[in-house]
């Protein structure tokens, strides 16, 4: 039997080589190739440049599919927020065969496969003769964000004491007073956490945009429609460094904060 | 007279309403079209109000479906099984042999789910091409002469994809697990005499079943669905349900492509059901 | 002398899915009352509590205050304030926020609030932990936070639900001193529930005996100690002798029956031949002697000393009397000259005993 500092040591290399390898590889790749002096994606390196950049925040597609994916993604978010805010109340605090039929009924969309989701709100609006849009994608999204929300806020609900209510009430503040000076303040962190979740699920979601969406793009649907033309490639490298780097500096001074729980 | 049991009962009544409603309106009335789509007779561009049973026979009878629908299952059950197999040895350094470094290099491992999923793929597609990193690299090297076919874009390249994309997910259950596993166990194990393997084929081996399944069904479920990676670097042979019911609705041939999505439908909730039969209803919220 | 009903309580049942937590409780509470609702777990004092609080809604009955009906009245409508069982002290919140909590929502001005708050600290002797966050403090700071968050409301009611159940007995003793003054100087009507019996004795005024859901009997603590109206009182609170007797004859006020071979003689309570009941002595109306009681109206027993049981100020004796039972006799410890062995007579005056029918 190899001695432990074998086991140690080659099992630390396995490790290293494999994130390297499975999880990092593409990261640097994308970092390289937005700065590669390059317009294919051969493994060459033709020089330094930083024209991808200038040439992704100037091309009009690039900068309205980016808006579009903030804006679906804030109204997905507020939306979903403020729907599935009251029903993880009555998942959490009811009782009876009615709550669990209707835990399952919302938590379907949630399971399955995104792809479903897309194609059956494809179908309906095809038949309802509905126009897609951004708006109808941002439907989309909400049955799914929903049932998301709900899972991550109701742990931090299910921990909180219900008497704290009872105590608000007692003293004489009503359900919604109760809910702004006792509830909100004490379910704050996870609330956060679930907004952040949902936001960037929203503006990250390819599949269901995909087959909501109408004449608009977000950022991830207008990278799959260009995926045929090379030269677009390293611009959609530039622009996701830009993207992943602010993204990355707001995590950190957001955990660093510690407004959200780390889950 | 309106008792305040009744005036709680309506409020939550009121509360939830709008969702319950919202949810019925954009989800459940869409999937029963679907469904209904489903078994109506074929035809592009309109549905034809009669219905057949002919649809859903041709998925399991006709090869243009069940190879893809078989090559699916192939695909994601090579990849659930080498994310356990190259996932785990990773959990067990970070959680027993390093313990110190393990969360740490959990962070190191959820920072790239940042970066878009698509960007992601368009990245692999640099790595595994004809012209890509790898056969380049391997070329340079002198080890081939051509570039190896089987490596872009192919099923290989949509379980490397798949690899990619889960490690993080299949890693953390299994970190989790052992970390979970009591010190005294193997203190025990070790006191009554057993050597490390022994006690790593004996303890630890069967308390991770628990993460082996959490894993089984976070990886397989949605990995089902794929659409983006198969479409991207799967070519010919990585062929996925997911691509064929795209085909079949951008072409505007509803009833087979519902057919299709009905029979995802149905396997990722018995798959789900399984599931909540072995952990209970909680299993659910893990995702 | 008519007392001041501030509450009252009529016909008030309560249903859970398909179990009755109350069944038909008529109460009425006193103005300036310390009253303790005593029971077992599940016996429904809290629900009780709970429906006056206005937290819960009676499934049948309603509930008066100063003769307006407030059944229907939510919580926050009511002029009752709760000391909850866990204090519910709010965790984001320090103490002078909590306490100042309800006179903020009332929309009193700053000053008032600030004027008030501190005179709640005073009253329960925190006054300089106004600052510091809830979560920070003792189990007794805690307990004084959340009744001055109840009390600075000046409530017409206070409830408290067994709020001491979290210390440690020598704090929990030191509070029920506490607490007493309190309820003194602030002077409202308290309802306090507990399962504890002891605690009951030392804080109430009068007691509430519950059990099953039933209130089975209600007055001054004295007259509920020294008259069970039923074998469960009898035997809930303090502690007693219980002999069960068949009734033989009845002569006037008087009745006399057999329990186990020994004929007992008790205050008839109309009872019949034949009927059994239960006769319950408290052991500290039992005498012990070496000779036989002279004269009275008594009881007497012969048996032999089993064991001493030393309590510090009394002694408790276990006697085998000669049918083969046991009895339990209380003697201050300055009286207590017997030993396990000696043979001994116990007797009790007539009068001492309560006959039960249940």
């Amino acid at each position: 039997m190899p001695g432990e500092k074998t086991i140690r040591i080659s099992l630390g290399l396995y490790t290293a080589v494999v994130i390297a390898f499975f999880i990092y590889l593409p990261i640097a790749v994308i970092y390289v190739y937005s700065f590669n002096d390059i317009p294919f994606f051969i493994p060459e390196w033709r020089g330094f440049t930083l024209k991808w950049f200038i040439q992704g925040f100037s091309r009009k597609d690039v900068i309205s599919s980016l808006i579009n994916s903030l804006y679906v993604a804030s109204l997905t978010t507020s939306i979903s927020m403020a729907l599935a805010i009251p029903s993880a109340f009555y998942v959490v605090r009811g009782r009876g065969k009615i709550k669990d039929a209707y835990m399952l009924y919302l938590i379907i969309p949630f399971i399955i496969p995104w792809i479903i989701i897309g194609i059956s709100l494809y179908i309906f609006y095809w038949f309802a003769g509905i126009q897609k849009s951004l708006h109808t994608a941002i439907l989309a999204h909400i049955t799914y964000t929903i049932p998301l929300i709900i899972t991550l806020v109701a742990p931090r609900l299910y921990s909180m004491n219900p008497d704290l209510e009872n105590a608000s009430m007692d003293l004489g503040a009503t359900p919604i007073q109760t809910f702004r000076y006792v509830v909100f303040p004490q379910l704050y962190p996870a609330i956060v956490s679930a907004a952040i979740v949902a936001f960037v699920w929203s503006f990250d979601n390819f599949i269901i945009s995909y087959y909501t969406l109408g004449a608009e793009s977000t950022w991830p649907v207008w990278v799959f429609s260009v995926r045929e033309i090379g030269r677009i490639f390293p611009v959609v490298m530039a622009v996701s460094s830009v993207i992943v780097t602010v993204s990355m500096i707001i995590i950190t001074i957001i955990v660093r904060k510690g407004y959200v729980e780390i889950v | 007279m309106f008792r305040g049991e009744d005036r709680k009962r309506f409020m939550t009544l009121i509360s939830n309403l709008p969702t319950a409603t919202y949810v019925f309106l954009l989800f459940y009335i869409p999937l029963g079209i679907l469904i209904l789509i489903s078994f109506t007779v074929p035809s592009k561009f309109r549905v034809i109000w009669e219905f057949t049973l002919e649809n859903h026979i041709r998925v399991f009878t006709d090869p243009r479906f069940y190879t893809p629908i078989l090559n699916t299952f192939l695909i994601v059950t090579a990849a659930t099984l080498a994310l356990i197999a190259i996932g785990f040895p990773i959990a067990y350094y970070l959680a027993r042999v390093r313990p110190d470094l393990g969360l740490k290099i959990i962070f190191f491992l959820i920072i790239p789910v940042e970066v878009n999923y698509l960007i992601r793929i368009y990245a692999w597609r640099v790595i595994l091409g004809e012209n890509g990193l790898i056969n380049s690299f391997l070329i340079s090297l002198g080890l081939i002469d051509k570039p190896l076919t089987i490596l872009f874009y192919s099923w290989v390249s949509v379980v490397i994809v798949l690899i990619h994309e889960w490690l993080p997910y299949v890693v953390i259950p299994f970190y989790v697990n052992l970390v979970g596993i009591p010190r005294d166990l193997y203190e025990a194990a070790m006191d009554l005499g057993a050597n490390k393997l022994q006690v790593f084929r004996s303890i630890t081996l069967p308390l991770v079943k628990p993460a082996i399944l959490t894993v089984m069904f976070i990886v397989f479920i949605p990995s089902l669905g794929e659409f983006a990676i198969p479409a991207l670097v799967g070519g010919q042979s990585g062929v996925m349900i997911g691509v064929l019911i795209d085909r079949y609705l951008t072409d505007f041939r509803l009833a087979m492509g519902a057919a299709l999505s009905f029979f995802l439908l149905i396997v990722t909730l018995i798959l789900s059901l399984i599931m909540i039969k072995i952990f209970g209803y909680e299993s659910l919220y893990q995702r | 002398m008519s007392r001041d009903v501030v509450l009252r309580i009529s016909g008030v049942s309560k249903r859970f899915g398909g179990i009755w937590a109350l069944k038909n409780v008529n109460l009425d509470v006193y103005r300036g009352e310390l009253l303790v609702l005593l029971g077992p777990s599940g016996s429904g004092k809290s629900t009780l509590l709970r429906i006056i609080a206005g937290l819960e809604v009676a499934t049948e009955g309603s509930i008066y205050m100063e003769g307006e009906d407030i059944t229907n009245l939510p919580p926050y409508k009511r002029d009752t304030s709760m000391v909850f069982q866990h204090l519910a002290l709010f965790p984001h919140m320090t103490v002078y926020e909590n306490v100042a909590y309800g006179l903020k929502i009332r929309g009193l001005p700053r000053d008032e609030i600030d004027r008030r708050v501190d005179e709640a600290l005073e009253l329960v002797r925190i006054r300089e932990l106004g600052d510091r966050r809830v979560t920070k403090l003792s189990g007794g700071q805690q307990q004084r936070v959340a009744i001055a968050r109840s009390l600075v409301l000046k409530p017409k009611v206070l409830l408290l639900d067994e709020p001491l159940g979290a210390l440690d007995l020598k704090l929990r003793k030191e509070l029920h001193i506490e607490l007493k003054r309190l309820h003194e100087e602030v002077g409202n009507t308290w309802i306090f529930v507990t399962h504890d019996q002891e605690e009951a004795l030392t804080l109430a005024d009068r007691i509430g005996v519950m059990n099953q859901g039933r209130l089975i009997q209600v007055g001054d603590k004295w007259d509920v100690y020294e008259y069970p109206k039923t074998r469960f009182v009898a035997e809930f609170i303090g502690e007693t002798n219980l002999f069960e007797v068949v009734v033989e004859e009845v002569l006037g006020d008087r009745a006399h029956g057999s329990w186990n071979g020994v004929r007992l003689a008790f205050r008839d309570g109309g009872f019949r031949r034949g009927e059994k009941i239960f006769l319950s002595v408290r052991p500290e109306n039992l005498h012990i002697s070496s000779s036989p009681p002279s004269g009275g109206d008594v009881n007497s027993l012969y048996g032999e000393v089993e064991v001493e049981v030393f309590r510090g100020s009394y002694v408790i004796y276990h006697i085998r009397l000669l049918n083969g039972e046991l009895i339990h006799v209380t003697v201050l410890s300055k009286d207590a000259n017997y030993d396990p062995g000696d043979k001994v007579y116990v007797y009790w005056t007539v009068d001492k005993a309560v006959a039960l029918r249940e």
